[in-house]
């Protein structure tokens, strides 16, 4: 063997080969043309389209609209995670295996108990893998257009974010208090509630409150599918290409989603 | 002596830090093709600032300074950097990502020799793996050329390193303390090394160094260098321990008002006092 | 401060923030005028149960597989690409918001990255379908967008991080600031350059799968179009391959992430 050729080198060559070919169906499939976005008419439109961002419209009208629609977007998230709480409790309390007698007992918990857990797992499973958009979108199919949609599907998605991080952060606490409970005759939601929130309740609420920030950004999209909000509002002014409005609305969700984070930030940081 | 043979030369030259601190003061100093010159001093003496000023990072703030025969500072970028590109480095602890292949770092040396595409090419595919690999041989690392540096000792990283500067063939090595973080035996044999190497080059070397005896022991010249002033600059052989002891002198007041430098004094009180004893 | 000077206080200041928030959640709940009784009364429930059913069973037919399997794929170009369109135009704006080309260079790469940035993916989408016209071209163009303002920043902060020994001894041997960069400091940034698109790619698959819904193609368009024709069979099937596909990123991270332990995110 040649001790000077490189011995990665073949390799090396195979995978870039490799990455081009796998490349290549990648941009066919995703009609990847920057052809397209240099033609007359659609350079045009978008040219309009942005000219119309200044000046930013300001009419009265607007900005009473405006703010309705912010304050609408802030009460969407905020209901949101209220009904997301509520949903997540019950199935938290459920998956804690810690506040299982038989667990505590030491036995193996007993398989109506064991079926449960595993159901409640595979709900939450379902209802954080689906988007918060596509439940909003199913919601709309029935409840009709508007922001009730909206408060439903962050409600379900975060119900189960929620539900699985809470459990975590329950069975990850210190065990002993809600042991010492239990073993004294203590029912469950009573030893839930002395023995094991006090010493999490903190990192509970500032995940609370870190997944409200979170619901603040997704409401501010809700609206492309008709869950009311901010994103209604883009959403028609996007249709009628009238630039001004958009670059308003645009600086608005800025404007909410950077307060959003600083509030939250400001929260946390007093917690811990 | 011949301007031809001349290397590099200082007249009175300053050296001022930003932060205004005078560095080097009055420095006159005149080196010969192939002359193998060690800097000693205690820290703060202004070993770095000279050894930055010969590498083209620092400019003189006063005095005439002369490389290969031009000023640096007087020169375009691109001569500039052909200069720099005649100028090797060695430090003390190699300046090698530890997750780049050995056959890489060596042949970095000649990226100021190179034109970009060919440098950048070479990244894909090594464009010189046998001078890499002669250079790596003569110091005994011929079967490392495809490692990765994160597989190596610190001695085997400090000869890539040596590896690196021979490749890139400086017509002037500099070196800063290049052995003070090494055990004495590895020490003796890298500058050995580097002196063997350098000679047979017939390269320029300027080395500054905190273990005295090995620069008596190895380099031609040597220059004794102290509050940014030159102390004395003899022949190896005819410095005296008591110019070594004047050097090394411990003065309090003087030591408060330079900087303090992050480093042990023990390498240097050691020598000293080997020096002293003979 | 005494003891029992600190009981209080803090007692009413929970009962006045939880009050608070308690007013809040009422607040909006009134605000929104939800029917609260048309959604959790009985009829509702049984409403619900009946359009809940209509998902089921869902489409299992090969043709519409097929359709379904090829929107997966387009949704997965779609963060591929743009992920990539990303890391390129991110370590492009990470050079100057690292403060390599000056302080000036480095205000203006900022501003432009936290522009990119705080606009959501599907704001952007909107904006490029109207720039390139409906399909996954405009998706690719949305995620390339808000993930470059996200991948800049993060990988500016790691060239910041990075020791400048390596690169500065190449300069000093009068090689150029390209070369230099390329063979000191992007070695040492690369993996973590890796890592942080990785983990944004995983999160683009998820965020490719509903960028549809504005019209920049994938699974969403699919989505979009067989519930606004209410066929709640064919959409159950597209949910569920959002939900596979989304699981297998999650295996297939998992699996990468334990697979290499020096790989740290």
């Amino acid at each position: 063997m040649n001790p000077q050729r490189d011995p990665a080198a073949l390799s090396r060559l195979g995978w870039t080969i490799a990455a081009l070919v796998m490349l290549w169906p990648v941009l066919v499939i995703t009609r990847f043309e920057l052809a397209t976005l240099f033609e007359a008419g659609n350079l045009a439109t978008i040219g309009r389209f942005l000219a119309g961002f200044w000046p930013p419209e300001t009419s009265h009208d607007f900005l009473t609209l405006l703010a309705r629609a912010t304050v609408e977007t802030l009460a969407m998230a905020t209901a949101g995670i209220a009904l997301a709480w509520l949903l997540a409790l019950p199935m938290a309390f459920a998956l804690t295996r810690s506040l299982s007698p038989a667990y505590l007992a030491g036995r193996r918990i007993r398989p109506l108990g064991a079926a449960m857990r595993a159901l409640v797992r595979a709900l939450l499973l379902i209802l954080r893998g689906v988007p918060e958009l596509v439940w909003a979108l199913v919601f709309v199919r029935v409840f009709g257009l508007g922001p009730a949609a909206g408060v439903l599907a962050l409600g379900v998605t975060y119900g189960g974010m929620l539900g699985k991080v809470y459990a975590e952060i329950l069975e990850s606490a210190d065990q002993r208090p809600v042991r010492a409970l239990l073993e004294a005759g203590c029912g469950r939601l009573p030893a839930l509630a002395y023995g094991l929130v006090p010493g999490c309740a903190q990192e509970l609420v500032s995940y609370t409150v870190y997944r409200w920030e979170c619901a603040v950004r997704a409401s501010v999209v809700m609206g492309f599918v008709g869950a009311g909000g901010l994103g209604q509002l883009m959403d028609q002014s996007m249709k009628m290409l009238n630039g001004g409005e958009v670059a308003t609305i645009l600086a608005t969700f800025l404007a909410l989603v950077l307060s959003a984070d600083a509030i939250s930030a400001r929260l946390r940081g007093e917690l811990s | 002596m011949a301007a031809a043979a001349t290397a590099f030369a200082l007249h009175g030259v300053d050296v001022v830090h930003r932060n205004g601190h005078r560095a080097l003061e009055g420095l006159t100093l005149a080196v010969r093709h192939g002359e193998r010159v060690a800097l000693v001093g205690p820290s703060g003496a202004g070993k770095t600032t000279l050894l930055r000023l010969l590498g083209l990072s620092l400019a003189p703030a006063d005095g005439r300074f002369e490389m290969f025969g031009s000023d640096p500072w007087r020169a375009r970028a691109g001569e500039l950097r052909r200069l720099r590109s005649r100028i090797g480095h060695l430090h003390q602890n190699p300046p090698i990502p530890p997750r780049q292949r050995v056959v890489h770092a060596v042949l970095a040396g000649r990226l100021g020799q190179w034109p970009w595409w060919r440098s950048l090419a070479s990244l894909l595919m090594p464009v010189d793996c046998q001078g890499a690999a002669a250079e790596l041989a003569r110091l005994d690392m011929a079967g490392r050329l495809f490692e990765r540096c994160d597989r190596l000792s610190g001695g085997q990283l400090q000869r890539v390193a040596l590896a690196r500067v021979l490749y890139q063939r400086p017509q002037l090595l500099l070196a800063d303390e290049p052995v003070a973080a090494m055990d004495p035996a590895l020490a003796e044999l890298t500058v050995r090394l580097l002196n063997a190497e350098a000679s047979r080059r017939g390269v320029t070397l300027v080395a500054s160094m905190h273990a005295v005896e090995l620069a008596l022991r190895h380099f031609e010249r040597v220059i004794g260098v102290r509050g940014g002033r030159l102390l004395f600059d003899l022949p190896a052989d005819r410095v005296a321990p008591g110019r070594l002891d004047a050097l090394y002198e411990s003065d309090p007041v003087g030591a408060s008002t330079r900087p303090a430098q992050a480093r042990q004094p023990s390498p240097t009180l050691q020598p000293c006092a080997v020096v002293s004893c003979r | 401060m005494s003891l029992a000077a600190a009981g209080p206080p803090l007692c009413r200041r929970c009962v006045a923030s939880a009050a608070l928030l308690l007013a809040a959640v009422a607040a909006s709940f009134a605000y929104l005028e939800l029917p609260l009784g048309e959604l959790f009364g009985g009829r509702a429930v049984s409403d619900m149960a009946r359009f809940v059913a209509r998902f089921f069973p869902p489409d299992l037919s090969p043709p519409f597989l097929a359709k379904v399997g090829w929107a997966a794929l387009e949704t997965l170009a779609i963060s591929l690409l743009g992920t990539l369109l990303a890391a390129l135009a991110g370590a492009v704006l990470a050079l100057p918001a690292a403060g390599r080309w000056g302080s000036a260079a480095r205000l203006v790469a900022r501003l432009v990255l936290n522009g990119l940035r705080s606009v959501p993916e599907l704001v952007w989408a909107t904006l490029m379908v109207l720039a390139a016209g409906l399909g996954p071209f405009a998706g690719v163009l949305a995620l390339a967008a808000h993930t470059a303002g996200v991948l800049g920043r993060l990988f500016g902060e790691a060239l910041e991080n990075v020791p400048p020994a390596a690169e500065r001894s190449l300069r000093e041997a009068g090689a150029g600031s390209l070369v230099s960069f390329a063979y000191a400091t992007l070695p040492l940034v690369s993996p973590q350059w890796l890592a942080y698109g990785l983990y944004r790619w995983e999160m683009n698959i998820r965020m490719a799968a509903i960028l549809g819904f504005v019209g920049a193609g994938g699974l969403g368009t699919l989505l979009y179009y067989e519930l606004s024709l209410f066929h709640e069979a064919q959409a159950s099937t597209v949910i569920i391959a959002m939900l596979l596909l989304s699981a297998l990123v999650d295996l297939a991270s998992a699996w990468l992430r334990a697979d290499r332990p020096g790989r740290r995110l």
